[in-house]
């Protein structure tokens, strides 16, 4: 048989077989007219229908075994899970019950197997949580809490709707058209309410709307889109693209990849009424994927009347009413370009009340200039001249009501577009490993319209939010130190400084909004923080004891609440590092001991939590430090082991995650560190090796990742520094030179990191010292001490003048000052010696 | 298996690199026998083996694989159908060479992967007509290969195919046809 006979035989086949059996002998004469052979091919595969279906029982194939699902978890969170309800693209929904008997509610869970579940997505996932939850609209699903599980899967809990799909109302209630409009209405007020909340939907189709017996429309799945779809523009859209798009239903400029603003929410809510009205969707997917995109972009949706399928009961006088205005309502939804379209949800609900209401509806015709402006456009290549000339006319014909809408159409544009940069393209890259440049580029550029809107702005508190969180983003990625970034603490200052400042006075102004007290409180800590790594350290404390006095009203104000207790860790432990920056000790561990007492009520709270995980294990380090730096080795070393299983765990949990191999890095190198003070050298060394190995992946997957490469020369100075205890000179020399060319390199790339430099110059001493120790050991011949005494004189004055730069250019903090006298006087010792 | 390798494959391939599938062949197989072979160890002798299980286990870690992220995950599933049908078919060669050496009783790892469901369909002529069939019509072949090796439902090999669930309804219902009658045709008595 050849594949054109094939793809014949195919097609009657399909046809014949989707026919009841009663007519198919009539559908095989009609579709096979008098070819005796197509038809006989058709009958004896015909004939093993029956048969086929047990062979091929899908069922029982190999793949359908191996893929039967497991048994659902019994509790996810603390909530109980009853029996699945759902399952999508993205996951599996639940109908669960709070576990803990507190209260019996009815809960709709969903657990998304289908997201990337990373650490990094932690802190996003709980501000865009937070931003969702605020959204209280009879219409709209509440989304009532969420968080990971212990494998690390996102869900969320929301507000059960116990109701049928829409598509599926309309029909068994058999709805009327003005019915089907009063619905309609319903969601697109609910989709107009979420974006004067500045919150688009992004996948909005029948399927996410519930209609329950009384009558009510409820939209799911509000936001989920931002929060778990990376969309990436350029990365090829076919099948299952980035999240939650569904393509049928899906803008043509979602479609393209482009960003998704107000106007992707207009198109897909046109989608929905076409087919709530028509009774089918204006683009059929019956071909591939590719050519459904191509209509979506390419094609003019028919008029609404038109698609109505003409064997359907009343066929005729559904025509006859959908004809007119509807249809030209429609169409303005639908329109190809986003600029044409309605400008915003409530117009377009307007013009269907108009139309209710038998008022002249505000939608026009495309007139005959548009439509050969079209024309001519599409065929720019045949005749250019002519569609310029349309283009022209075209210009000045729409211009008043292009004006109207301008100011609108730009802060909606702009305010898209810095959000999908700010908060979507930023967080889609950001565990890449080699993003770290990339994400400060994005920063910059969406600071620069970020910039204009807020000029733009005026009093627009959510929009004013968003432009200090972005103003937090771009201190973030250009200076803290403790995230991956470039390093370039001066920059950042000034932007942490413009976001504490604008969310600490949005948050006066609203004192019962949550999500803005957490920002702001967040804010707040992280210049504090920043202050400290510029060195400026008494801006550094004062900034933590206000942050520590704003987070301890809100835990005393809201007794149990998760955030607001990791809201006072944060606080606490800001100004612990502050103290600890000044060497205050005892203040700094009383502090701590509360941090890591918070911290592990939190993981208890929020089982599984991997950034719960991760905070305790920083929490316990952070203590073990400080407890070490006070001599109480047994109790440090205790602190660093209980960190080091839990991020044993976590790497093991994720091996790509590379923040956890840091983390652990940290811990073994910590370990070293505490060996070391214990004498036990041996162990000192095994330790910091495994760290070495560590942190030198981590920096080979990002080359410019400044904290990996930070902590590389550390690992090889505190290597050298132990084989130089072990008397193991010439080994120790080897690894220290190669820690100071590598400190020295990253001190010319970070400029005013002073943290760096003073590294740097404590890798010159213990080199000094070891040249000293070479020069005194008693194998030296006497030519020989004074050439190793003359190396150390050197580099004890290599660390001197570095020390000494960073306190003239008052850097240093100042306990440290007597160092550089130190450093002088040893130098000069050893000088001497020498001669 | 490096599953960084496994997601650079992926992407690769996703991006139109027909060769990355190829190269991934090896380590997704590897992973499914080196799973099986992990879970085997720690079976505690006096248990019954449950191959089934094992694979299951293996292949469910492989599908749920958390470093392949969704937007791959279509074409994951693809490539874990494809290695579903090398697996079986090098099984049921396996065996049928154990039997004519006399290995009959042998339980090899392969055995392990064995277990296999699948006593109502002869892989091996299944494997020989799908082959034709993906000749005549090859989107029509990925269909079954999806369908029937992979477990997908209806709706993912749409989705993994960028077609249409009603064109994979009637590409699956016709092809069973078609399968069944060639295999009939083509049976060794």
């Amino acid at each position: 048989m050849t594949a054109a006979r094939w793809g014949e035989v195919k097609s009657i086949l399909a046809s014949v077989l989707e026919t009841d059996p009663g007519q198919r002998a009539a559908a095989m004469d009609r579709l096979c007219g008098a070819d005796n052979e197509l038809r006989g091919s058709v009958e004896s595969l015909l004939a093993l229908e029956q048969k086929a279906g047990a062979v091929f029982d899908s069922a029982i194939a190999p793949g359908a075994q191996l893929r039967a699902e497991a048994p659902p978890p019994e509790t996810i969170g603390p909530y109980r899970v009853v029996r699945e309800i759902g399952r999508g693209g993205m996951g599996v929904v639940y109908l669960g019950e709070r576990a803990d008997g507190q209260y019996r509610k009815q809960v709709a869970i969903k657990l998304i197997t289908a997201a990337h579940p990373d650490t990094q997505t932690g802190l996003r996932f709980q501000r865009e949580r937070q931003i969702l939850a605020q959204l209280e609209h009879p219409g709209i699903a509440r989304l009532l809490d969420g968080g990971a599980t212990a494998g690390g899967q996102p869900y969320f809990i929301m507000e059960y709707v116990d109701g049928l799909p829409l598509l599926e109302f309309c029909r068994r209630g058999a709805l009327g058209v003005s019915e089907r409009l009063r619905l309609f209405l319903q969601i697109a007020d609910a989709v107009a309410y979420a974006h004067r909340s500045l919150i688009v939907h992004r996948d909005l189709k029948p399927g996410n709307v519930l209609v329950t017996a009384e009558g009510q429309a409820k939209l799911l799945d509000f936001g989920l889109g931002q929060m778990i779809g990376p969309q990436q523009p350029g990365v090829e859209i076919t099948q299952a693209g980035p999240a939650p798009m569904t393509p049928a239903y899906a803008s043509p400029e979602q479609i393209r990849g482009e960003s998704y603003t107000v106007a992707g929410d207009v198109y897909s809510l046109g989608v929905i009424l076409f087919e709530l009205l028509a009774g089918c969707r204006p683009y059929h997917a019956t071909t591939t994927y590719l050519d459904l995109a191509r209509a979506i972009c390419d094609q003019e949706a028919p008029p609404l009347a038109d698609a109505v399928d003409r064997s359907a009961p009343n066929a005729a006088a559904l025509r006859r009413h959908l004809r007119g205005d509807l249809e030209t309502i429609v169409a303005k939804a639908l329109e190809k370009d986003p600029r044409r379209r309605y400008p915003t949800v409530d117009e377009f609900a307007a013009d269907l009340r108009r139309f209710l209401e038998g008022r002249p509806v505000a939608a026009r015709k495309p007139t005959w200039r548009y439509r050969a402006a079209r024309l001519a456009a599409r065929h720019r290549v045949a005749a250019p001249a002519g569609a310029l000339a349309l283009l022209l006319i075209v210009g000045f014909a729409g211009f008043g009501w292009w004006e109207a809408r301008r100011s609108e159409r730009r802060f909606n544009q702009v305010r898209g577009l810095a959000h999908a940069v700010m908060f979507e393209l930023y967080d889609a890259i950001a565990p890449l490993p080699g993003s770290t440049e990339a994400r400060a580029l994005l920063a910059r550029r969406a600071l620069e319209y970020l910039e204009n809107l807020s000029q733009e702005a005026g009093g627009n508190r959510s929009l004013e939010r968003e432009v200090a969180l972005g103003y937090q983003r771009i201190g973030e990625v250009e200076g803290d130190l403790s995230q991956s970034s470039l390093g370039r603490v001066p920059a950042s200052l000034e932007s942490l400084r413009k976001a504490a400042g604008i969310l600490e006075r949005l948050s006066a102004a609203s004192p019962g909004d949550a999500g803005l007290r957490h920002d702001s409180l967040r804010a707040a800590i992280d210049l504090a923080r920043a202050y400290g790594q510029a060195g400026q350290f008494d801006a550094g404390i004062a900034q933590a004891r206000r942050a520590v006095a704003i987070a301890e009203g809100a835990a005393a104000a809201h007794p149990g609440d998760v955030v607001a207790m990791i809201d006072l860790e944060a606080a606490l432990a800001g100004l612990a590092d502050a103290v600890t920056g000044e060497k205050r000790y005892p203040d700094a561990i009383a502090l701590r001991e509360r941090v890591q007492r918070l911290a592990s009520r939190v993981a208890a709270l929020a089982r599984g939590s991997q950034e719960s995980q991760r905070s305790l294990a920083v929490a316990e380090k952070r203590l073990a430090a400080l407890y070490g730096v006070t001599g109480r080795m047994e109790d440090c070393r205790r602190e660093y082991e209980m960190a080091r299983v839990i991020d044993e765990q976590r790497c093991a949990r994720n091996a790509q995650d590379m923040r956890a191999k840091i983390d652990l890095s940290y811990d073994y190198s910590d370990l070293g560190w505490a060996a070391g003070a214990m004498n036990r050298l041996e162990d000192a060394l095994q330790f910091h090796g495994k760290a070495l190995e560590l942190r030198q992946q981590a920096a080979q997957a990002d080359p410019r990742d400044f904290r990996a490469a930070t902590a590389v020369a550390a690992s090889m100075r505190r290597i050298g520094l132990v084989l130089k205890r072990m008397a193991k000179s010439r080994e120790a020399l080897a690894e220290l030179e190669q820690a100071a060319a590598r400190y020295s390199e990253l001190s010319r790339r970070s400029g005013a990191d002073w943290a760096t430099v003073s590294s740097l110059a404590e890798t010159h001493q213990g080199i000094a010292e070891t040249w000293t120790d070479l020069a005194q050991s008693h194998t030296t011949a006497a030519a020989q001490r004074s050439a190793d005494y003359l190396a150390a004189a050197a580099e004890y004055e290599q660390a001197r003048s570095l020390l000494a730069g960073l306190r003239d250019q008052g850097k240093l903090p100042k306990p440290e000052w007597p160092q550089v006298d130190e450093l002088a006087s040893l130098a000069e010792k050893a000088r001497r010696s020498g001669q | 298996m490096a599953s960084q390798d496994v997601a650079q494959l992926l992407v690769r391939f996703g991006e139109g690199d027909k060769a990355a599938l190829d190269e991934m062949t090896p380590l997704v197989y590897d992973e499914l026998r080196r799973l099986a072979q992990r879970l085997l160890a720690v079976e505690r002798p006096d248990h019954t083996l449950q191959p089934t299980a094992l694979v299951h286990e293996a292949y469910l870690r492989l599908v749920g694989q958390r470093s392949v992220d969704w937007r791959n995950r279509a074409h994951f599933l693809g490539v874990a159908a494809t290695m579903m049908r090398r697996v079986l078919i090098n099984h049921a060669k396996a065996r049928n060479a154990a039997k004519r050496e006399g290995f009959a009783n042998a339980v090899t790892l392969e055995d392990a992967f064995g277990v296999f469901p699948s006593p109502a369909i002869d892989v091996l002529a299944l494997n020989h007509s799908l082959d034709e069939l993906a000749k005549l019509d090859p989107q029509q072949g990925k269909v079954v290969e999806l369908r029937y090796f992979g477990g997908l439902s209806i709706e993912e090999t749409a989705e993994c195919l960028g077609i249409s669930a009603a064109t994979v309804k009637r590409e699956w219902g016709t092809a069973r046809l078609w399968l069944l009658e060639h295999m009939e045709g083509t049976a060794q008595p």
